[in-house]
């Protein structure tokens, strides 16, 4: 990559003049080799790829709530929390090598409310197929914001 | 270019705190790479904004020390517990890493904050910790102060502070 290139782009972004049940990236350029999803809302969100709603999400997880720690591993339909009510939460998702089709897909991500826990997941996808689009579902309310970056390579 | 730095401090006499003044509003949200240490026993690095010092932060966190995880919570606190530094204990001239980020500061509304930070040393005694914390104030966020737990920063601290920029986002549509 030329010196003085982005590697980090604005992909799309959006912030709810409205309430809504979900917000939905598609048709996500392929030209990048990871992405980055930042979520900022007001009731604990999940995050589905590709549509599919089925128990192909994996992920490993930490936790502290402030005075307990904790870990388990879970396979659930999506990735993501159910905190609801309280301070923000922020969610951000590290997607590697997303545009592949011959892997699972790996995401770290945290998931973070200041008057519940913070959480670490490292997580896998159990598909191969490319990732053309993102569903984030929750209660959103107005001033919720998403944020979608791209991370180029060289 | 979506990260724009907008200043370095670096510490050459000890100080117990550094300010990021006159914050540009041009960014969606802020991102500071601090790497530190002081010069007593202590290891809190705590931070503010707008220099606001009532109890309007909180936060959790969670640390593993190498042989254990613990987590801690603070509320209506004058300070956001936003990680660790190095401190006179551990192994000389070692710093601590921290990564702060800073979504929707120059939107009016609540603030929250999220960090990673990790202590170096050669010894057992050394941390991971990752904070969730808030502020109540929906004031934008024109300043940014990282302050000692009354302890000083060493010479050689740095703090970077940068603006991530949504402007012109192509790439992808989003409803």
């Amino acid at each position: 990559m030329p010196v003085g290139v982005s590697a980090y782009v604005p992909l799309a972004t959006k912030t709810l003049t409205a309430t809504a049940t979900s917000v939905t990236f598609s048709s996500i350029s392929q030209a990048y080799r990871d992405l980055v999803l930042v979520v900022n809302t007001a009731n604990g969100p999940v995050v589905t790829l590709n549509g599919i709603t089925t128990s192909i999400y994996n992920y490993v997880a930490m936790w502290g709530n402030g005075s307990t720690t904790g870990s388990y591993a879970e396979t659930t339909t999506n990735f993501g929390g159910t905190w609801n009510g309280g301070s923000p939460v922020r969610q951000i998702y590290n997607i590697f090598d997303y545009s592949s089709t011959d892997k699972h897909k790996s995401i770290l991500s945290r998931d973070d409310r200041s008057t519940a826990a913070t959480n670490a997941n490292a997580g896998r996808w159990a598909n191969t197929a490319a990732i053309t689009s993102i569903t984030i579902t929750a209660t959103l309310v107005v001033g919720d914001s998403f944020t979608l970056y791209g991370i180029a390579s060289a | 270019m979506t990260m724009s730095l907008v200043e370095t401090i670096t510490v050459s006499t000890p100080v117990s705190s550094m300010s990021f003044l006159s914050i540009p509003q041009t960014g969606k949200d802020l991102y500071i790479v601090f790497s530190g240490r002081q010069s007593t026993s202590s290891d809190g690095l705590f931070m503010r904004f707008n220099n606001v010092s009532t109890g309007i932060y909180s936060y959790r966190h969670l640390r593993g020390s190498g042989s254990a995880a613990s987590s801690i919570t603070g509320s209506a606190q004058t300070w956001i517990y936003i990680g660790a530094t190095g401190e006179s204990t551990q192994t000389a001239n070692t710093f601590s890493s921290v990564a702060i980020t800073v979504p929707n500061y120059a939107v009016v509304q609540a603030k929250s904050a999220s960090s990673d930070s990790v202590s170096e040393n050669n010894a057992t005694a050394a941390s991971q910790t990752l904070v969730a914390g808030a502020s109540t104030a929906t004031t934008v966020i024109t300043s940014l102060q990282l302050l000692t737990s009354g302890d000083t920063f060493v010479a050689g601290t740095t703090a970077s502070l940068y603006t991530i920029s949504t402007t012109g986002a192509t790439g992808a549509t989003v409803a």
